[in-house]
């Protein structure tokens, strides 16, 4: 069944392929985890969303499962970023490198997690159930880490949008001020490019940001778009 | 909000930026205040609000906006998360930008502003 099939309110052929790919990635081999890790991930990251009541009862069966892939530490970090993300403090991050969970894995958590949160919220959003995860698929981790990693500043380590060398470039598409929201799970760069392609259609690409009159979306106005990016971010205490 | 107030600005609505922080009070947007609820409802864990709030977009904004709505609402929700999760600051421009309201509204309070005001 086609991802957005039973949604009363049109979502279009271009969305639902992307999000169709957005879903399938929770079980492909990634960075630091393999596929049955990833989707591990997601389904302990509904169940998180579920038990803090802002995910409801139209999430599939799939995140009732739990296969004993996440460890405390993992899901200490899943809990608060799928569900608690304004009560995320630097300590959570500290803590979880210090129990051994390398910066890379957490990033990978990251990413997964909030990436999940965008299509599951849509899914909220248009009165649907939640896309099923697909069975894990077979393969190793890439375990590649980039090699032009710098501290810009934030907790974990990013590839910079000037100076980011080839690895910059691929992720970037040469733009050399892309901002700190596109870079913050750039340690993971498969992780990062979902956020941009999902960010480009979702909301609008960033030569069109600071026309202050353009919205990519002809049922909302711009300043309309921004009513709910503004309160989204207010009740996520997102100081970004 | 940066880009609210301007959007705002450039097509001359006056927009109270308070209702983005106190979503009882009314926005001054066309359409923002059926556009709060629906954005509440869904990150929220009130169910029944989120169904009344889709409702009265529907009605209010049409069929289409409750699509596009949600992708805006999913897409900030992913946003927050990464921005949180790893502790990035704001862009310096944006940080200027923001200064003349961030204190009224109690954003520098946000637990993630110790990542930009540090």
């Amino acid at each position: 069944m086609a991802l957005y099939e039973n949604s009363n309110f049109p979502i279009g052929p271009e969305t639902e392929t992307v999000h169709t790919e957005e879903l399938a990635t929770f079980s492909q081999p990634g960075v630091w985890f393999d596929g049955a890790e990833r989707r591990s991930i997601a389904q302990a990251a509904r169940r998180a969303r579920i038990a803090a009541g802002i995910q409801g009862a139209n999430t599939t069966s799939d995140a009732e499962h739990d296969d004993g892939l996440i460890d405390e530490t993992m899901r200490l970090v899943i809990d608060a970023i799928a569900a608690r993300p304004m009560a995320i403090t630097e300590d959570l991050f500290d803590d979880a490198i210090a129990d051994g969970l390398s910066e890379g894995r957490y990033v990978e958590i990251a990413g997964i997690c909030a990436r999940l949160a965008n299509l599951d919220d849509v899914a909220r959003g248009l009165n649907i159930d939640t896309g099923a995860l697909l069975p894990a698929q077979q393969g190793e981790p890439s375990r590649e880490t980039p090699s032009v990693l710098k501290d810009e500043g934030a907790w974990a380590k990013t590839i910079p949008s000037s100076g980011g060398g080839p690895e910059g470039e691929a992720l970037y598409g040469g733009n050399e001020m892309q901002p700190f929201i596109y870079r913050s799970i750039s340690q993971i760069p498969p992780e990062a490019k979902r956020q941009m392609i999902t960010g480009d259609l979702q909301y609008l690409s960033l030569e069109n940001f600071m026309d202050f009159n353009y919205s990519a979306h002809p049922s909302l106005t711009r300043a309309q778009v921004e009513i709910l990016s503004g309160r989204v971010s207010a009740f996520n205490e997102c100081f970004y | 909000m940066v880009v609210l107030r301007e959007s705002c600005s450039a097509n001359n609505i006056d927009v109270n930026l308070e209702a983005i922080i106190d979503p009882r009070q009314s926005t001054g947007v066309p359409g923002g205040d059926e556009l709060l609820a629906f954005a509440n409802g869904v990150v929220g864990n009130d169910t029944e609000a989120l169904d009344s709030a889709r409702e009265k977009l529907a009605s209010a904004l049409g069929a289409e906006a409750v699509s596009a709505a949600s992708l805006i609402v999913g897409n900030y929700s992913r946003n927050d998360r990464a921005a949180n999760a790893i502790g990035i600051p704001m862009e310096p421009m944006f940080l200027e930008m923001s200064e003349d309201f961030r204190e009224r509204l109690g954003i520098n309070e946000f637990t993630s502003a110790a990542n930009s005001l540090k």
